[in-house]
């Protein structure tokens, strides 16, 4: 009866089955069935066995991985970067926009969002290029202008210390436009009238500000950086692989876990360990999420991602 | 000054509302700058010639005009060409094919009488909580599917993005449901209703979506880097890459790895034969006896190097190694590559 049912449903939704038939082939094939692939990390990988035909070598490839003293490194490294990260980006970003916000006519506003946008639309390709040529020891820009200054010239690619700074400094720069004009419409649907009663009240513009929008901006900023937060163990491969590359010399600050990855499996086509440590990523970032949502769901039950029942509303 | 968007101003300026337009207009303006500046410096580095450039350093302001590295860059110019038509063709096709896809199956899932919308929802969601990881995609995408060296490595991957399929669903959700009865009533199937009604309704969403992917194709390099080696595929961002790794590499070379500074005759070209080479002796370390810039047609897999100039290859010739203590040995180089990465090993062991 129950199957009777079913199929009757089947039949009934044919179309819609039929139109999310890509989409289904599309996640199985390239996110299901690699998860499955997961198995790798408790192999010992060869060619000709392939994916399933591999022999065991229980958790060898995660020994090699944590006794290397890489899974430290890399965990750490990435960790911190995306704290930097989401600390120093939403900050400026609620800066800018508040200031976009506040002063400015028509022309201003237009030309200075634009400015602030331009970086998002670069790849890091060329962001790291460009980098390349401001920084670089024998001709960048910096240190020509060090030199024309009469000071020693710094030699960036080679001093793992400048480059948490560095870092933090592109991210922020690349980042800056988007998150501003997401923190702007929060801003612009903030209802005038709480202005209005503030003015009424006497508040100068810095009151205005700090008990006004910002306390309105909570809901927005607190979900924002918790969606971040859940990506914490997720590195931006594009960006660290750009500006650093293969740099060994940089690796004890710039390293992290998707660098690490990459590296294991195309350059030394260490499968084994390079699966293992997607694992540790995977489950981390996963249990960090499961975290995350439980956190925004006890602070607001609408926003957060997974609800018991319903899903994504 | 103000308008509609900010609270009304009072008739005159207080001097709290001067103090904040002075700080904002200030600190926006270094914001907005410090953002172009970089392409600034592109534009002018580009702008000015080779010499000056290694000299004086890439500068903001061209102090040498000289149009020469176009010329060079449009002398041969079949490999770029080829580059920018793989990336808009790959562009242009996985954007449209993205966008039929995304809305698609938005469409699909934003319809309320679908009885298991949260169930396929739920389906797409959980991929972006947890993947298997790089390797176990790599390796299918490589060793199953055999997509390496084929368009659809540079155009799948990216097709599908559940982060614009939730985007493009919350906006269906927004279109009114009597759109859809009264076409029901009329008689339209509900694939003619997503292809006649939706899709024109939906255009706001949509261009914000082939923004969003139009960006992504264009400025994909990794995919590329993963599983294209063959030339004629290469996209514009790798293409550019790979030539800035090369160009690294020279740059490496001729300057020798063991030790500092440029103190090669800048006004000197390059030229095919001894007139290029130059002579670094270096207390101890590397110096590389002879790096050669050679015009003619580069030879990828043998002794010479891309420079990533079409018609100019790299060779060297002699590398002496100065131990600390004073001894020299010398070792032929025959790969420009072997010879970067032996650099970069002697450079590590001596920190």
């Amino acid at each position: 009866m129950r199957l009777r049912s079913f199929w009757h449903d089947v039949k009934k939704y044919k179309m819609f089955l039929l139109m999310l038939t890509p989409a289904v082939i599309f996640y199985l094939l390239f996110a299901y069935i690699p998860m499955a692939g997961i198995v790798i990390a408790f192999k010992r990988y060869d060619y000709a066995g392939g994916i399933f035909g591999s022999a065991w070598n229980g958790l060898d490839n995660f020994r090699f991985f944590f006794d290397s003293g890489n899974a430290w490194q890399v965990t750490r490294n990435t960790a911190l970067y995306n704290v930097a990260f989401i600390v120093v980006n939403n900050a400026l970003q609620i800066f800018a926009a508040i200031l976009l916000f506040e002063v400015g006519g028509k022309w201003f506003r237009k030309i200075i969002q634009s400015s602030l946008f331009l970086p998002y639309f670069i790849s890091w390709v060329v962001v790291g290029a460009i980098a390349y040529n401001l920084l670089n020891y024998d001709i960048g820009t910096v240190n020509a202008m060090l030199r024309g200054l009469g000071l020693e010239p710094v030699d960036i690619y080679n001093t793992p210390a400048y480059w948490p700074f560095l870092l933090v400094l592109v991210s922020a720069w690349k980042g800056l436009g988007y998150g501003t004009v997401m923190y702007l419409a929060a801003i612009t649907s903030i209802d005038t009238e709480m202005y209005e009663a503030a003015e009424i009240d006497g508040a100068n513009i810095f009151q205005r500000i700090l008990k006004v929008t910002i306390p309105n901006l909570y809901p927005t900023i607190i979900i924002l950086v918790l969606l971040a937060v859940g990506n914490i163990f997720r590195g931006d491969f594009g960006m660290f692989y750009n500006m650093v590359g293969n740099n060994g010399m940089l690796f004890s600050a710039t390293d992290v876990i998707d660098t690490f990855v990459f590296r294991s499996l195309i350059t030394s086509n260490d499968i084994g360990m390079s699966a293992a440590a997607g694992v540790f990523q995977s489950v981390l970032g996963f249990a960090t999420i499961m975290a995350v949502n439980y956190a925004v769901r006890r602070y607001d039950k609408d926003r957060a991602l997974i609800l018991k029942r319903r899903l994504m509303t | 000054m103000r308008t509609s968007r900010s609270p009304k101003p009072r008739a005159s300026k207080k001097t709290d509302q001067k103090i904040f337009a002075a700080i904002g207009y200030g600190a926006l303006t270094i914001m907005a700058l410090l953002c172009l500046m970089p392409f600034l410096l592109v534009v002018s580095s580009s702008l000015t010639s080779e010499n000056k450039i290694i000299t004086a350093g890439y500068q903001f302001i061209p102090t040498d005009f000289s149009v020469e590295a176009y010329s060079i860059l449009f002398k041969y110019p079949t490999e770029m060409i080829q580059a920018y038509l793989v990336t808009i063709g790959v562009t242009i096709g996985g954007t449209l094919l993205g966008l039929f896809l995304t809305s698609m199956t938005s469409y699909a899932l934003s319809r309320r009488d679908f009885k298991w919308r949260n169930g396929f929802s739920f389906f797409f969601f959980f991929t972006t909580l947890f993947s298997g990881g790089l390797v176990p995609w790599y390796l299918l995408i490589v060793n199953y599917l055999h997509m390496k060296d084929t368009v659809l490595a540079l155009i799948v991957p990216l097709v599908l993005n559940v982060f614009y399929i939730i985007v493009m669903k919350s906006f269906l959700g927004g279109i009114p449901e009597a759109i859809v009865e009264s076409a029901k009533i009329d008689g339209a199937g509900d694939f003619r209703i997503y292809a006649q009604l939706i899709l024109p309704l939906s255009k706001p969403a949509l261009a914000t979506i082939g923004l969003f992917l139009a960006l992504a194709y264009w400025n994909d390099w990794y995919n590329a880097l993963l599983f294209v080696s063959d030339e004629k595929l290469m996209p514009l961002q790798y293409y550019l890459y790979k030539m800035l790794g090369n160009m690294d590499g020279m740059r490496k070379a001729m300057m020798g790895a063991g030790g500092r500074g440029y103190d090669g005759d800048p006004d000197r070209e390059p030229e095919d034969g001894d007139d290029g080479r130059r002579d670094r002796p270096d207390p101890a370390g590397i110096s590389v006896r002879a790096a050669v810039l050679r015009p003619g047609p580069h030879d990828r897999r043998g002794k010479g190097m891309n420079t990533g100039r079409p018609g100019l290859s790299i060779e060297l010739d002699t590398t002496t190694i100065r131990g600390e203590d004073g001894h020299v040995e010398k070792k032929q180089m025959d790969d420009v590559h072997a010879f970067v990465r032996f650099c970069d090993d002697h450079e590590r062991m001596r920190q």
